[in-house]
């Protein structure tokens, strides 16, 4: 019998993501072995390097962007998303990924999103209020994902926007092409959606009375049994299609 | 502008503190298990062999009564930093070094006894950082750790560490000292004794 690695549930991925997730990490933890185990064998652990990714942004990012020096930020914030997507290999690389780390990590992630969009509202490449609410809507979903998937009900989906929002960043502030405050508009709108669909399932599936335990299955047996009708369908679709293509033409 | 400055002075400053003292601060967490400490009496018994230091020389007396000498040359070793143990059926000398290099070494003793010199009975090493005292039941080892606030006590199974040259790798079980810095360490079947000054305590694990 085969031993089931035990998975994190601390970590915001939809449910098909989740999948996908855990196999891209694991390649990316055969990816990287060489310069993981560089540190593994240092004592390098992963906690220093999410926190030195953390350290990067409020005391170089922030301040450079300030000096105007925007080459230097660029390198500050690659350098961050670097150091952070080493830190999940050399835990695993050095058998010690647990809770805590995903829990840091999750914290760091949000952190540098918040900071780069504190640092475009600062120095007028995003309109406070877009940010502002990009970054509320942002740590609203986050949150909900989580609890969600604590409470072993995932979103089947969601887009996660930092990364593309850093890309707007940067194009905006070389083009001058305005590409962040509409950016910030939409995904805001996204997050709301996203957030309040979470609060209305969350909601649903919370027992009324004080302490009881969630006593309904998710999702429900009604959904997946329409899933399921809906998946039977469509496979009976492709089939007959096909089929239809092999037919040989009189 | 001066305040931007001042903030990357002052990050440069923190990562500098983190580099330099990052193991002390973040310790590595792998099985970390509460154990009740309890105070006692007992002393912590000497091992088998008798192990001595002579500046770099070390001086290994043996059960068989024979004894091996060979340097450490570069190396800084206390008697509470040696121990043996047995890895493959080999029996080695635990020897952590808290020289500039910061290894725990494992040393086939009558190699280097025989050829004169710590590395020619080299077997294997890996980075222990800010270990400082070392101590084993025969199989098992354990390494106690410098933090800041508190000693942590790693109990590592040496042929695992030996594999990927990091201690990590071969980490079992963890816990905290009982108190701030720990003088001396010892290791039996289920049961850990340590004391720092005058005083001791034993834990079963």
């Amino acid at each position: 019998m085969t031993e089931q690695k035990p998975k994190s549930k601390l970590h915001y991925f939809g449910a098909e993501e989740e999948e996908y997730f855990h196999r891209v990490a694991d390649r990316r933890t055969q990816l990287l072995r060489p310069l993981a185990m560089f540190f593994v064998r240092r004592n390098v652990r992963s906690d220093t390097l999410t926190l030195a990714s953390f350290l990067l942004l409020p005391f170089f990012f922030y301040p450079l962007f300030g000096l105007q020096y925007y080459a230097a930020c660029w390198v500050i914030l690659i350098l961050h998303i670097i150091i952070d997507g080493f830190d999940g290999p050399v835990a695993r690389l050095g058998r010690y990924a647990s809770d805590k780390g995903a829990l840091s990590d999750i914290i760091n992630d949000i952190t540098g999103m918040v900071i780069v969009a504190l640092t475009a509202m600062q120095f007028g490449f995003a309109q406070p209020f877009l940010g502002g609410l990009y970054i509320v809507t942002y740590v609203y979903m986050i949150i909900f994902i989580i609890a969600r998937n604590v409470l072993e009900m995932p979103f089947k989906f969601v887009f996660k926007s930092k990364y593309y929002m850093f890309l707007c960043l940067l194009l905006t502030v070389h083009l001058h092409h305005d590409l962040l405050n509409p950016f910030l508009l939409i995904l805001s709108c996204y997050q709301t959606l996203v957030t309040t669909v979470g609060f209305i399932h969350l909601r649903r599936h919370l027992p009324g009375v004080l302490g009881a335990g969630t006593r309904t299955a998710w999702p429900s047996p009604d959904k997946v049994e329409r899933r399921k009708h809906h998946q039977a369908r469509r496979e009976a679709r492709r089939l007959r299609r096909i089929n239809k293509q092999k037919e040989p033409t009189p | 502008m001066i305040w931007y400055w001042l903030i990357i002075a002052v990050g440069v400053l923190v990562l500098a503190a983190l580099v330099r003292w990052h193991q002390s601060l973040l310790p590595l967490e792998r099985g970390l298990i509460e154990v009740e400490w309890e105070e006692t009496d007992e002393l912590i018994p000497e091992g088998p062999d008798r192990v001595e230091l002579a500046g770099e020389q070390v001086i290994v007396q043996c059960r068989d009564s024979s004894e091996l000498n060979f340097s450490a040359v570069g190396t800084r070793v206390t008697p509470s930093a040696l121990a043996f143990v047995t890895v493959h059926g080999r029996r080695l000398l635990v020897l952590l070094d808290r020289g500039k290099r910061k290894w725990t070494n494992l040393v086939d003793v009558k190699r280097a006894g025989e050829k004169g010199e710590l590395v020619d009975g080299l077997v294997g090493w890996w980075r222990h950082g800010t270990g400082h005292l070392v101590a084993s039941d025969g199989m098992r080892l354990v390494e106690v750790h410098r933090c800041f606030g508190r000693d942590r006590i790693y109990i590592i199974d040496p042929a695992k560490a030996l594999q990927g040259h990091a201690f990590g790798v071969g980490l079992e079980v963890m816990m905290v000292a009982p108190c701030r810095q720990l003088g001396r360490v010892s290791l039996r079947e289920n049961e850990i004794v340590v004391s720092a000054g005058r005083r001791a305590w034993k834990a079963k694990l």
